[in-house]
């Protein structure tokens, strides 16, 4: 795909830009590298690490002036139905400078973004960062034990549990509060499906179509996780805890693993004891050791384009978008960032994977060396209905008691099935759709 | 005639220069938003979108949403045992602090008043540090008395919201206490002296004086600690997130999770999320009511 871009047409694109844990360096040399290249092109950048309170401000408020041209993609299926947000599919046909005549698409990571998963067959955000969720523990203490640094299945992973419970540590801790254990184990639905030859599965999933909170693979999911509670693989001090207390027991070795994402190594830098090395790996919940393991990732970092906004100032902002994608500026990303790279491409230079740090290598390595399928979850309709948050408000209630093998799941997963049920039903798009 | 009538158009053009951007400013950010409220209770709206009308659906809803109940139930229980215990602290370190001429008295006023100064945030992480089930202050404590002390305070259905109640009395009684102090210090003194002369007892002068002149000082702080209760929920938002198994839900949690979502519940209801506004604000104006039946509101003049 080819646009035509001509130097003489001035133009400024308004800029929301999310101050995060990724840092703003690699913006501000993408900018930098594109005024160079683009001097007809000039920046009005507002940059907050609460740039989200004032892009939902700027989107209630209805004045297309104002908003920005580019911004943080906090929110979308909102806008997106209320038909706010550009499609950015037409970003991932087109080639970066630094890879002439391949597409986008062709280059990003299989799973990092997958367009056609997205919301009413477009892509309405564009990618800076994924994170890969999974299982984070520190890699000196599981090779001073001989403990599997990588299950092949969920016998093995069950045969660590013991194996660490056996050394009088817990074998797994989490963010209770806010559910953390969604990291490591939300998309082994699919695994189970999988696994069980189920092909309707995804379909059901992505149109609700069905029972969701009680289908066959979400009971097995929730009946294991609970079992692990009551075993005790799971500790109960999870329940009630923050990501970083969690986080805390695991770098002094009181607890072995911790459900989080790959933000882990650089939110603990500060923390981490001497010697302390972050590894990776999902958790396995198929026993065919060929897999496939499907592994939580998501955005991180995305940007939006406003649907109201001269089409001058659109065209420019997918430019400006695609010259994210170089590897020149995919490397500050992930060298001062700490992401993970979204091309694949990256590693086929030595220096750049010689920079990479010890958690981005383990989970390179993992990916590399396993049957990942990585699993966005994406819904293709959405529930606006009240009893939808409702039945979400049951689960998030009482999954870190379920999990710690104090209530069972059962009960809570009916529950939670009545109000989605209700919700669907009530929900007019859902049914228009379904 | 005409020199008074023009004084009397000058004593309105003053009184409209003065009142008029203050009224402008309480219709413009209390009224017109509040009023709004009552439109968009009748909404289905996610705050981008197409408004939805859906008459009395977000009212009959209220009514059978369990939640509500459950939420309510937990704000009665602070209510039961924030305010009274924060009003006997504050009243009895107001009137030791009064009666009594520590040295360290300004020190102490200054101590019990610093929890006001604190932000919300840092007194949440402060509790929590003291909760903490692992490496608590709390726990550090049972265990050097050999009670125990491996208690998961927040992580407890049994104990979670119990363990709000000191955090809350903690952050409200210091400013109590500087209020009925200086409520205290208007109270004549021949009154004291007149009964210390009848041999009255410290006890029943401060029940027999000290409270009844008090009773409208206190009133006001009853109203404020209830609103303060049933509006608040930061503590919880930090601290619990309305858990574990929704044992720390309030109400104002509760509507604030369908208007701006947590990590969690990502969505927006501004609907029902101002329905449920519209219920708390109807709570406190009975609630107001009730208060006024209790307590007399005539001002005692000495």
């Amino acid at each position: 795909m080819r646009m035509d871009f001509q130097k003489n047409e001035k133009v400024t694109l308004k800029v929301g830009l999310l101050e995060s844990g990724y840092g703003r360096e690699w913006f501000d040399l993408a900018v930098k590298r594109f005024t160079e290249k683009y001097p007809n092109v000039q920046f009005d950048i507002t940059a907050s690490p609460k740039i989200g309170d004032l892009i939902s401000t700027k989107a209630s408020a209805g004045n297309d002036n104002d908003m920005f041209d580019l911004f943080y993609g906090a929110t979308w299926t909102e806008y997106v139905n209320a038909n706010k947000l550009e499609p950015v599919t037409d970003i991932f046909e087109m080639s970066p400078d630094d890879a002439p005549g391949r597409k986008l698409n062709d280059l990003i990571v299989p799973g990092f973004n997958d367009p056609e998963k997205y919301y009413k067959d477009n892509a309405w955000v564009f990618p800076i960062a994924n994170y890969v969720g999974g299982m984070f523990f520190d890699q000196k203490l599981f090779d001073e034990n001989g403990w599997n640094k990588n299950p092949k299945t969920y016998d093995e992973f069950i045969q660590l549990c013991e194996a660490i419970q056996s050394k009088g540590i817990d074998p797994i801790v989490y963010a209770g509060l806010y559910n953390y254990a969604q990291f490591a184990f939300d998309t082994k639905i699919f695994e189970i499906a999988d696994e069980r030859g189920n092909k309707q599965f995804r379909n059901d999933f992505e149109y609700y179509n069905g029972p969701q909170y009680t289908s066959p693979e979400s009971i097995e999911v929730y009946k294991r996780l609970h079992d692990m509670g009551k075993k005790g693989y799971i500790s109960k001090k999870s329940v009630g805890m923050n990501h970083t207390q969690s986080q805390m027991l695991v770098l002094q070795h009181k607890a072995a693993m911790v459900p989080s994402g790959d933000w882990i190594e650089n939110e603990m830098k500060e923390t981490a004891p001497d010697g302390f090395q972050w590894g990776y790996m999902a958790v396995p919940f198929t026993n065919n050791p060929n897999g496939p393991i499907y592994v939580t990732n998501g955005l991180s970092y995305s940007f939006e384009i406003w649907a109201a906004k001269p089409d001058l100032n659109k065209k420019w902002a997918k430019q400006f978008l695609l010259s994210l994608m170089s590897n020149e500026i995919q490397q500050v990303l992930v060298e001062k960032g700490g992401a993970l790279p979204l091309r694949k491409d990256y590693l086929d230079d030595q220096t750049r994977a010689d920079q990479m740090k010890p958690l981005q290598k383990s989970i390179a390595t993992y990916l590399k060396d396993n049957p990942v399928v990585l699993e966005l979850k994406n819904r293709k309709i959405e529930l606006t209905d009240p009893d939808n948050m409702a039945s979400l408000k049951v689960i998030v209630d009482n999954m870190a008691l379920v999990l710690t093998g104090q209530e069972d799941p059962e009960p809570i997963l009916e529950d939670a099935e009545k109000l989605l049920q209700n919700a669907i039903a009530k929900d007019k798009k859902a049914q228009n759709k379904a | 005639m005409p020199m008074l009538k023009n004084a009397r158009l000058q004593k309105s053009i003053f009184l409209f220069i003065v009142v008029a951007p203050a009224f402008a400013a309480y219709v413009l950010f209390t009224l017109y938003p509040n009023a709004l409220s009552i439109y968009y209770s009748f909404l289905e709206w996610d705050g981008i979108g197409a408004k939805t009308f859906v008459g009395w659906d977000n009212y009959i809803r209220l009514f059978h949403d369990p939640f509500i109940l459950r939420a309510l139930g937990h704000n009665l229980i602070l209510l039961v045992t924030v305010i009274p215990i924060t009003l006997i602290i504050s009243l009895v370190l107001a009137d030791l602090l009064i009666n009594r001429a520590f040295a360290e008295n300004s020190f102490y006023k200054v101590l019990y008043f610093f929890p006001n100064v604190l932000s919300l945030v840092v007194i949440a992480l402060v509790w929590s540090f003291i909760y903490d089930g692992t490496f608590g202050l709390l726990n550090g404590i049972l265990r050097a008395l050999g009670l125990g002390g491996e208690h998961n305070w927040l992580g407890s259905k049994g104990t979670a919201l119990l363990s709000m109640i000191p955090l809350y009395v903690w952050c409200y009684a210091g400013f109590y206490v500087v209020i009925f102090m200086n409520a205290m210090r208007g109270i004549p003194k021949s009154l004291y002296e007149s009964a210390t002369l009848d041999g009255i007892t410290h006890m029943q002068r401060f029940s027999k004086i000290t409270l009844p002149l008090l009773s409208g000082v206190i009133r006001v702080g009853v109203i404020f600690l209830m609103l303060s209760v049933i509006k608040g929920f930061e503590y919880m938002f930090i601290m619990t997130q309305g858990g574990p198994g929704g044992a720390t839900d309030v109400i104002s949690l509760y509507m604030f999770n369908f208007a701006f979502g947590s990590l969690n519940l990502g969505q927006h209801i501004y609907g029902y999320a101002s329905t449920i506004g519209m219920m708390i604000f109807v709570l406190l104006v009975g609630l107001k009511l009730i208060l006024d039946k209790f307590f007399a509101k005539d001002s005692i003049e000495y």
